[in-house]
């Protein structure tokens, strides 16, 4: 798909008359446009969720949430992590823990609880034991009570890989390189080429001082958004 | 698991009949939709919500009495079972194995008593705390003999006798601040049973915690609607119908639950009606 979204944004720049583009500088704008995707993920699919539940949504290719999650699912991924040092280290893909997504090896669901509730659940009723685990979140590990749980399993969504636009250089021009080890495209749901040719117009736009291609890439962005959420 | 399976481990039998905590709280959580209002509520709160349920419900609906056969000591006390909540029937047992309700004697004191020195001041220790007597004295000596009790056999017919004061089978008093059941010399050297009911969350210390609790399966959908209702009744963005019909919706449940238990059939009402026709002399 990447080299299909480069062509894209490049024939609607018109790059003869706009100015260049660099492979540095598109691979660069592709990372931030597939993170700013992903994080309107959440958004999106609360938002379907809240009009499925209000009875403005269908089943079948009307299902919103459903295809929501699918765009979603392409991230997720799951780990097995024993404790060291008395708590379990978090992957350094981690972009967020699935709700009831951290289980014990008996598969109890560890529940992920406010720290600041902590001192009192502790000495509550309902105080963490092997039936009913918990865990609080602290940097990049995670702790778990009671302190008997060795390992955990954990189902997550990982960040997205960096996309890179490889090339070789042909007569001095970037030739697009599909072969080469470091070539990554985008991992985004392939429903968000235009979503993310609209987002890398903007950019450019802003890159090239053109006000007109910003103006243009923005209503286009805005009328997808129209239509999303209507 | 195979019947065989069954019969040869001790610990299930019966077990059928149960529901254990955690699954209860897996299938609340499990059932919960987007939209509910407690679609985001945290474990903790349910589990939390759930262990009030089943103490809530079981000495209500679950009829669960459990016994115990302990020889009385010379000190005529009992110390309550660890998971004591409240008796049901206290009573001595008879070699041919039956049993001989005991009587609550309300009159008998239990209060702590404070020492005091000849000019009735009271008296304190270095730390500036009251001195206690010992209070395994205070069920008198005549509360401790057999006197109170009445026989009219042996005692003959007295018509001024203030029945409402005899006890023909004992009497006891439950010292709940000292974890004890105190009773007279009529039970002396002989075996108790304490008939009493616990609130449904006791473990063992040597089980895992929260895996041994459980609750009758007639009582499923009343500890469930109890849950709901508990978990939205203070929140502020729920409509206060909804709270109304969480609340009706659980009453309900409660008292299907209970018919479920214990139902009044027609053999009990029959049973009961046998002794209508009883000759007294």
């Amino acid at each position: 798909m990447i080299d299909l979204v480069k062509s894209t944004v490049l024939t609607i720049l018109n790059k003869e008359n706009n100015g260049y583009i660099t492979p540095t500088e598109f691979n660069m704008l592709a990372n931030n446009v597939q993170y700013e995707i992903y994080r309107d993920y959440f958004e999106s699919i609360n938002r379907d969720t809240v009009r499925d539940n209000r009875g403005f949504s269908s089943s079948g290719y009307g299902n919103l949430p459903f295809k929501e999650r699918q765009r979603i699912t392409k991230f997720a991924t799951a780990s097995s992590i024993t404790k060291s040092n008395g708590v379990f280290s978090l992957p350094s893909n981690l972009y967020f823990i699935e709700q009831d997504g951290v289980t014990t090896a008996s598969n109890k669901v560890v529940e992920e609880v406010e720290r600041s509730s902590m001192a009192y659940l502790q000495g509550s009723s309902a105080a963490p034991t092997t039936a009913h685990p918990v865990y609080e979140s602290m940097g990049d590990s995670i702790s778990v009570l009671p302190s008997t749980v060795e390992s955990i399993n954990l189902r997550y969504l990982r960040k997205p890989l960096k996309p890179n636009w490889t090339y070789m250089s042909v007569g001095g021009d970037p030739l697009f390189n599909i072969s080469d080890n470091s070539y990554q495209d985008f991992e985004l749901h392939a429903s968000e080429f235009s979503n993310i040719v609209n987002r890398m117009l903007v950019y450019f736009g802003i890159n090239l001082r053109e006000a007109q291609i910003v103006q243009v890439a923005e209503g286009l962005k805005d009328t997808q958004k129209l239509k999303e959420n209507n | 698991m195979t019947d065989l399976e069954y019969y040869g481990d001790s610990s299930k039998h019966g077990e059928y009949q149960y529901t254990l905590l955690t699954d209860l709280i897996t299938d609340y959580m499990m059932s919960r939709d987007s939209d509910d209002y407690t679609s985001n509520v945290p474990r903790h709160k349910v589990l939390y919500q759930a262990k009030r349920a089943l103490r809530e419900l079981y000495s209500d609906i679950a009829s669960s009495i459990k016994a115990i056969e302990l020889d009385l000591s010379p000190t005529l006390n009992v110390i309550l079972p660890p998971d004591f909540v409240k008796y049901v029937r206290i009573s001595w047992l008879d070699p041919n194995g039956h049993l001989h309700p005991m009587a609550m004697d309300n009159g008998i004191s239990t209060a702590d008593e404070y020492l005091q020195d000849n000019e009735y001041g009271i008296l304190f220790d270095n730390d500036g705390y009251v001195l206690e007597g010992d209070k395994s004295k205070s069920l008198s000596e005549n509360d401790r003999s057999s006197m109170g009790s009445y026989d009219i056999l042996h005692d003959g017919y007295t018509p001024n006798k203030d029945n409402s004061n005899t006890y023909p089978n004992g009497k006891f008093k439950v010292d709940t601040s000292e974890g004890l059941i105190k009773f007279n010399s009529t039970a002396e050297y002989k075996s108790i049973v304490l008939e009493y009911i616990s609130d449904g969350l006791y473990e063992r210390p040597d089980a895992e915690a929260d895996t041994t609790l459980k609750i009758h399966k007639f009582a499923e959908t009343a500890v469930l609607d109890y849950i709901y209702y508990h978990l939205i009744k203070n929140r502020r963005n729920t409509p206060a119908n909804e709270k109304m019909r969480a609340r009706k919706e659980y009453y309900n449940s409660k008292r299907q639950a209970k018919r479920r238990i214990t139902p009044l059939t027609k053999e009990n009402l029959l049973q009961v009606f046998k002794s209508d026709s009883k000759f007294i002399k």
